[in-house]
């Protein structure tokens, strides 16, 4: 059983102060790894619950905070990435297809960051989780190999394709630079 | 760390989820909780639960005897199904070259 502090907030005032603590640390983390990858408010919502529902399952085989860490980020990412699959009819938009920054974007950067957004939220699924893991979540390719279960070098390769990707898309309209720092 | 990189970073940030989040998560896991806790202790309160045990492998046999006779009868089915198509494949290919030989020799005929 992991060894957190037992300080209840408020909003949890139960018999599972422990696992409150973890759900308070971990839910910023779970809900945007859910909705970086989604766009969609209510889906990563559930994702997020449904994500917690089961670490609270699987408490008893948690073993320290990092695990407890480890597993969420893991089973957040499998969980969303199922979830784009069951999506059948749900037709995914590509890179192509999204239309070009206005002007206003050009001249506004505070729209820059929703337009990325976006844009991550466009791309292939597999692309689309290694990018907010490892750009949301500041995690090495390691560490997200290890999450995956995939090799380091498809996620590096994986992870650079995904940026040129976006590059592309971005760099000539919005900074020139970026496509010379590649 | 490029420029583009640092912007997606920034782009990325994590959001907090809506409020209540931790409040509703904390109450579907009291709720399932407490249904697990009244399935255990409906399942463990029944003095006749051991006596089941038999009773379940019994209906567990038996059902997995139904189920493999009829597999067994499906692949048997499946096998006897792709011997009648080779079989009705071998006997048009028969067929069609008896039908040509009869054309050639009709043909032969008109000829002469």
């Amino acid at each position: 059983m992991v060894a957190l502090t037992t300080s209840a907030s408020a909003q949890c005032e139960t018999s599972l102060p422990v696992f409150c603590d973890a759900l308070e640390a971990n839910k910023a983390m779970v809900y945007s790894i859910a909705w970086h990858f989604l766009r969609d408010r209510a889906a990563a919502e559930e994702i997020a619950q449904d994500v917690f529902l089961e670490l609270h399952r699987s408490w008893r085989s948690m073993q320290s905070a990092q695990h407890i860490m480890f597993w969420l980020r893991k089973v957040a990412s499998r969980r969303c990435i199922d979830v784009v699959r069951r999506r059948k009819a749900h037709r995914e938009t590509g890179l192509e297809e999204i239309a070009e920054p206005t002007a206003l974007e050009r001249v506004q950067d505070t729209l820059l960051s929703s337009y990325l957004e976006r844009m991550v939220g466009s791309l292939p699924e597999k692309q689309r989780i290694l990018v907010v893991l490892r750009y949301q979540e500041g995690m090495e390719p390691e560490e997200i190999a290890r999450i995956l279960d995939m090799n380091v070098n498809t996620v590096k390769t994986q992870l650079s394709r995904a940026l040129d990707l976006l590059r592309a898309k971005t760099a000539h309209r919005l900074h020139p630079e970026w496509s010379e720092s590649t | 760390m490029t420029s583009f990189e640092d912007q997606l970073r920034q782009a990325l940030t994590r959001k907090e989820p809506p409020p209540n989040f931790a409040a509703r998560v904390m109450e579907r896991a009291k709720r399932q909780e407490s249904v697990l806790a009244v399935g255990w202790q409906w399942l463990s309160g029944r003095a006749w639960t051991p006596r089941l045990v038999p009773v379940m492998a019994a209906l567990l046999l038996v059902g997995g005897a139904a189920f493999y006779r009829e597999h067994q009868r499906a692949t048997e089915g499946e096998a006897a199904k792709e011997k009648l198509l080779v079989a009705v494949r071998i006997a048009g290919s028969k067929l069609q070259k008896t039908q040509q030989q009869v054309m050639k020799i009709q043909f032969g005929r008109v000829n002469q």
